[in-house]
């Protein structure tokens, strides 16, 4: 998990680093858009090998939501 | 980031007409020995006669040519080229000339910031001749109807039920309206680019290693960067040009192999795999020799 959080801010210029945690609400998030969805979208591809729809990244609300479902996503593979 | 937007009343079929002047008077190629002309454009001068037909007339060409249009976008380079080939190996043709590009921006809603952002209009002229060397290699190419509604022209087909929202105000846009769904074309291109180079390089018998330039579709910064990261490929074989143009649609991968010239990042007998993806959604990929 600190991890992914690692990377997610590694991605995210505009987000403060330290600042997220697994219980962050993606929608508190200061400029959270539908840009970081893409991003997330293509570290989940990149860094953990899984495909995510649009679709499934719009249900996820937290943080650990997102970690959850990539987790989810990389089990059932 | 830069881009280019057409005025107001021009149209494809006019910066065809601008651009196919300007390489004539540019190159050392006759309009005279022209005998197949394919004009790549999702948007038509009208439904009929062909748009290459009165470019034509307009570009004085012969009349003794075949004239086609390929309607297609940001995978309407690849696909003409496809085209020229068959038409030369088949000894239809022997000197062909390509007009790629789009006016993109007239499908774009005033207001849709997002893909005003990115989008960009541009046109280009390629000519394919016929010649002992085989310059253009095998082809991979796909199509999936069944992600249209992920990219697609709304309003632009009569029988679809208009619905007076603000969001489609096919009226004021009469070439219709660009919808994209970033998400699902960013999971497409991730899905199908790898997959469509890695099947040509076995055709080819190739490896990565042996391409010295990748030259894709400038979608976007980030499906671009997502690609040459998940495809493990060194930056300096990565061309990239979105920053001075934005998707030109069929023009990106014309424009980035010219500049790529320019630039000296690419030079005579250099091996560049060419790709491009998009609306269809539809893809298709190859290996040029320069």
């Amino acid at each position: 998990m600190r991890e992914f959080i690692q990377k997610l801010e590694a991605e995210f210029e505009d987000i403060p680093k330290g600042t997220l945690t697994p219980s962050t609400k993606l929608k508190d998030i200061e400029g959270w858009g539908s840009m970081h969805a893409l991003i997330v979208l293509a570290l989940a591809d990149t860094e953990y090998n899984v495909a995510l729809k649009g679709e499934e990244l719009k249900k996820a609300e937290s943080i650990q939501d997102l970690f959850d479902l990539i987790q989810q996503k990389k089990a059932s593979k | 980031m830069e881009r280019h937007v057409a005025a107001p009343n021009e149209i494809p079929f006019d910066l065809a007409i601008k651009t196919a002047e300007k390489f004539f008077s540019e190159h050392n190629i006759a309009r005279k020995d022209i005998d197949f002309l394919i004009f790549c454009s999702l948007i038509r001068e009208r439904q009929a006669p062909t748009t290459a037909c009165l470019l034509q007339n307009k570009l004085g060409l012969s009349t003794n040519i075949g004239a086609i249009d390929v309607p297609m976008g940001c995978s309407g380079y690849i696909y003409s080229l496809a085209l020229a080939k068959s038409l030369i190996y088949g000894g239809i043709a022997k000197n062909i000339l390509i007009l790629a590009g789009d006016t993109t921006t007239k499908f774009l809603h005033p207001e849709d910031h997002t893909l005003r952002f990115l989008i960009g209009d541009g046109m280009t002229a390629t000519s394919v001749q016929y010649t002992s060397e085989e310059n253009i290699n095998s082809f991979v190419l796909g199509n999936d109807g069944a992600g249209a509604e992920s990219l697609i022209i709304k309003g632009s087909n009569p029988r679809e039920t208009i619905t007076p929202e603000k969001d489609i105000e096919t009226t004021a846009m009469p070439y219709g309206k660009l919808i994209m769904d970033n998400a699902d074309v960013l999971s497409f291109a991730l899905k199908v680019v790898p997959q469509m180079v890695n099947e040509l390089l076995q055709k080819e018998h190739l490896a990565m290693k042996d391409i010295d330039l990748f030259i894709f579709h400038q979608a976007s910064r980030l499906v671009l960067e997502t690609l040459c990261k998940k495809m493990n490929i060194a930056e300096e074989k990565f061309f990239v040009n979105i920053q001075h143009l934005g998707n030109t649609s069929s023009a990106t991968i014309p424009i980035a192999i010219a500049d790529a010239i320019t630039a000296e990042r690419a030079k005579k007998g250099d091996k560049i795999v060419i790709a491009g993806f998009g609306i269809g959604l539809s893809w298709g990929s190859t290996i040029i020799t320069l």
